[in-house]
């Protein structure tokens, strides 16, 4: 049976659903500071990116990567270029390279984890990956840096790498030539393996085993246009002359341009995809210890061999918390421990402390005792005293002058033995209360507070008035008389006159 | 709960809006060239379709494969007296790969001789979804080997054409209990078998009344409305939408009418043609098939179908505890994920009207 089926257009669905869904492609450029990296890419993609000079002193190299969205006609394109910052600018070089491999690695693991995932959505994941490297060889026309030799062949099994000549414009065309074959010799000598454009399928193996032989490419890079003939065209214009950008005799931009973009932008995601990441993945598999074939070769599932790798970890981490918890009750009965003999410590101390208080507090009581009988004996023995004082005092008590004699006389009395035992006990100085009995002395009769004692003084009163009265009526009858006689005198005066 | 995933359909991804708005490249950089590149890849690998025809005997679906591809994939077989129903449903799969303009395809028919055939059809599905499934599970160990191959072989089922036979009324409940457990995981396009036996009145009752049934149930044939991107999509599916089930009559035998070789049935009353459109609706099929929508097919069992079984058989060879965030599903592992049970079938938020579940 013949006839039309119809399924020719197949591709062209392919197409349409990649056109819809758009393409992604991530470009690397590694080169020293100013070799040209970001004019070239400029021209390459026709339109400025950014237009700032890096400087020249950066401690260390890094990448700083922006994305594009560029569109020629219906074909969206999400460019993203990755520029190393500071390479080859430092006077120790060896850590240049590895931070270029780091994020080239670390551009796979993400990839390797969305893959991993399980809820993933990878269709419409930004891939990151970097899919061509573009390493800027400097144009001295002799022969390869150590330095690049030593980032390339570190990069080459992760990257699909193109070495340019840049500024092509300083080298002459002979020069060229012997430089190139020189780069050449020295890659392959040393191992490094660039990206060679596929010849396997026809339609484009041709052109691209011609152009694996102009490799590196020699780029001369800018956007400035210059007037030549009558047209404007990129170039770059010197006194004794202009490079023209797209002019194949002049550099091989146009080349480069056809290679990478038009020609294998495809191939080299897929080399990336392919080949670069599967080996990622395979040596982060093998690291992590999955391996295909088991022991007894039987194929060993990834699934099966996670799990096991699951319950390892989850018994390792059982096995650790018990051990933790282990330490940490060990610890705390140890703690405590320590704390309760603290306390039996401060217990006994208390103890005794207080046993000592009580003896003291005992030793207080009997002596206050004893003080108080004192006081009891010698009070009884001061109103024996007194008694005998006063009937002493009765028997003189007329002699008025005595007694104002004795109260002029500031002489003093042994009154009353004074004990302050409340101050004594507080403030510590029993001593002194039993050493020194406080002495009252008394130059006025104040103390005297017996009953006779007052009596005595009544008396004394009454005999000072009693003496006053008599005195004064002794003046006025003495005043009396003298007047009388003087009345007498001046009337018999007046009486003889 | 793990929803079936809405994810939406894979042309979609349009890139966020990035730091720098979309510039124009002024000039001629090339970048166009790399549709070129992908074509003459795609070519070069060639493409790989699978497709299963679910069916009870009789109904032609041998016939349609034929039709649909132009060669006798598969000779005709008519159950002969000697030869016993079988007994219980096997699957047979075909592969061919066949050429045209460059362009290959490596096609896979499965059939299903044996379906709805027994008397006690209780879980005749089982076999048909332990295939579909066996076919994830294939793919899924391939893609976590470690040394993965360079191009995993596609076996999954990208279609499979369920053949209605023409009653006239409305679905039966053998079509209803398949066609809900195998939306679910594979892309079901459902055709009317034998349409030469209805005239075209009936022939538009009896759709009006399927695709009522199947809003009714909630079965989600494709095109899936959910998967419609933009507004073009939705003009092109919605049209497809309103035709299905198809009405299709499939013949291997070429006559002559009018001068022009084609492919009918010779009957007394007149000769059917298939690819007529006035007599029945073949090419439709055919078009949705192979010419438009076979990318987006395989796009869809591989981004939707394929991962809601990644997910489903990652979570549930789980037995540890897990936190929050890890779906626990019941069903055994030997038990396909197709009972109504665990799954939802969530749908975004539309704004078409017609959204009954």
């Amino acid at each position: 049976m013949s006839g039309h089926v119809g399924f020719e257009s197949l591709p062209d669905q392919l197409v349409n659903r990649s056109v819809q869904q758009g393409f992604c492609f991530n470009i690397l450029c590694v080169g020293e500071t100013g070799i040209g990296k970001s004019t070239l890419i400029d021209t390459l993609f026709n339109t400025n990116f950014e237009d700032h000079e890096s400087s020249h002193f950066y401690p260390h190299v890094k990448l700083k990567a922006q994305t594009y969205e560029l569109q020629e006609s219906n074909v969206r394109l999400k460019l993203t270029i990755v520029n190393t910052v500071g390479f080859g600018d430092q006077i120790n070089k060896e850590e240049s390279y590895q931070p270029v491999v780091d994020y080239i690695d670390a551009q796979f693991e993400a990839y390797l984890q969305e893959e991993l995932k399980i809820k993933r959505s990878l269709f419409n994941y930004h891939d990151s990956r970097i899919h061509v490297c573009l390493y800027f060889i400097s144009p001295t026309g002799h022969s390869l840096k150590t330095l690049d030799l030593l980032t390339m062949k570190s990069l080459d099994s992760k990257v699909n790498i193109i070495p340019v000549i840049a500024k092509a414009d300083a080298v002459s065309k002979t020069e060229l030539q012997k430089f190139k074959i020189k780069l050449m010799s020295e890659l392959v000598s040393n191992g490094v393996q660039i990206y060679q454009f596929p010849t396997d399928d026809e339609t484009i193996a041709k052109i691209n085993a011609s152009m694996n032989g102009h490799l590196p490419f020699a780029v001369v890079g800018s956007m400035d246009e210059v007037k030549v003939g009558n047209k404007m065209v990129k170039a770059r214009q010197y006194p004794w002359g202009v490079v023209q950008v797209e002019n194949e005799n002049h550099c091989d931009f146009v080349k480069l341009r056809e290679m990478l973009i038009c020609t294998n932008m495809e191939d080299l995601r897929e080399q990336t995809h392919t080949r670069h990441y599967e080996l990622y993945r395979r040596c982060k598999l093998e690291e992590m210890g999955f391996t295909d074939v088991g022991p007894e070769n039987k194929p060993l599932s990834l699934q099966e061999t996670y799990e096991a790798k699951r319950h390892e970890f989850y018994g390792e981490r059982q096995r650790k918390e018990e051990e933790m918890k282990q330490m940490f009750v060990q610890r705390v009965k140890e703690k405590e421990a320590i704390l309760k003999e603290a306390e039996r410590e401060l217990q006994a101390k208390f103890e005794h402390l207080k046993r000592v208080h009580q003896e003291e507090r005992m030793k207080l009581e009997e002596k206050r005792r004893l003080l108080e009988e004192e006081i009891i004996a010698f009070s009884k023995k001061k109103a024996t005293s007194e008694i005998y004082q006063n009937q002493s005092f009765m028997a003189s008590g007329s002699n008025l002058k005595r007694d104002k004699d004795r109260k002029k006389e500031p002489g003093y009395r042994f009154e009353l033995l004074c004990f302050d035992v409340r101050a004594c006990e507080t403030s510590g100085g029993r001593k002194d209360a039993e050493e020194a009995p406080i002495l009252c002395k008394t130059k006025v009769p104040d103390h005297r507070k017996s009953s006779q004692a007052k009596v005595i003084k009544m008396l004394e009163v009454c005999f000072d008035f009693l003496a006053v009265f008599i005195c004064s009526i002794a003046y006025i009858w003495q005043m009396a008389t003298v007047i009388v006689i003087y009345g007498k005198n001046t009337s018999k005066y007046k009486g003889n006159t | 709960m793990d929803p079936l995933r809405q994810s939406p359909s894979p042309c979609s991804s349009r890139p966020s809006s990035p730091r720098t708005p979309p510039c124009e490249t002024l000039g001629d950089v090339g970048i166009e060239a790399v549709l070129d590149q992908l074509k003459i890849k795609a070519m070069k690998m060639g493409f790989e379709f699978n497709i299963m025809v679910v069916g009870q005997s009789g109904l032609g679906k041998s016939t349609m494969v034929n039709t649909l591809f132009k060669s006798k994939m598969w000779k005709s077989t008519l159950p002969g007296l000697g030869v016993p129903t079988p007994q219980t449903l096997q699957l047979q799969s075909v592969t061919h790969v066949i050429e045209e303009k460059g362009v290959k395809l490596k096609l896979t028919v499965t059939d299903t001789p044996g379906f709805g055939d027994q008397i006690n059809n209780d879980k005749c599905w089982d076999p048909i979804l332990g295939y579909i499934n066996e076919q994830y599970e294939r793919y899924l160990q391939e893609e976590i080997l470690i040394t993965r191959q360079r191009h995993i072989p596609d076996t999954r089922v990208h279609c499979c054409v369920y053949f209605v036979p023409p009653t006239g009324h409305c679905l039966r409940p053998l079509d209803i209990e398949f066609l809900q457990r195998l939306c679910r995981v594979v892309n079901v396009v459902p055709v009317i078998a034998r349409a030469d036996s209805l005239t075209l009145e009936e022939r538009e009752t009896f759709r009006s009344r399927i695709q009522h049934n199947l809003r009714t149930h909630c079965i989600d044939v494709y095109p899936q409305k959910c998967f419609d991107e933009d507004i073009n999509d939705r003009i092109l599916n919605s049209k497809i939408r309103d035709r299905i089930p198809f009405a299709v009559v499939g013949a291997d035998q070429e006559h002559l009418v009018n001068g022009r070789c084609v492919l009918g049935r010779k009957t007394k009353w007149g000769i059917v043609e298939v690819e007529n459109m006035a007599h029945c609706e073949f090419p439709l099929l055919r078009d949705l098939l192979i010419r438009s929508h076979l990318q987006d097919l395989k796009d869809i069992t591989h981004n939707v179908h394929y991962e809601n079984y990644r997910v489903y058989r990652l979570n549930e060879s789980h037995v540890l505890p897990r936190g929050p965030g890890w779906v626990n599903l019941a069903p055994a592992p030997t038990d396909p994920p197709a009972t109504p049970g665990p799954w939802k079938v969530c749908r975004r938020a539309h704004d078409s009207s017609d959204e009954e579940c």
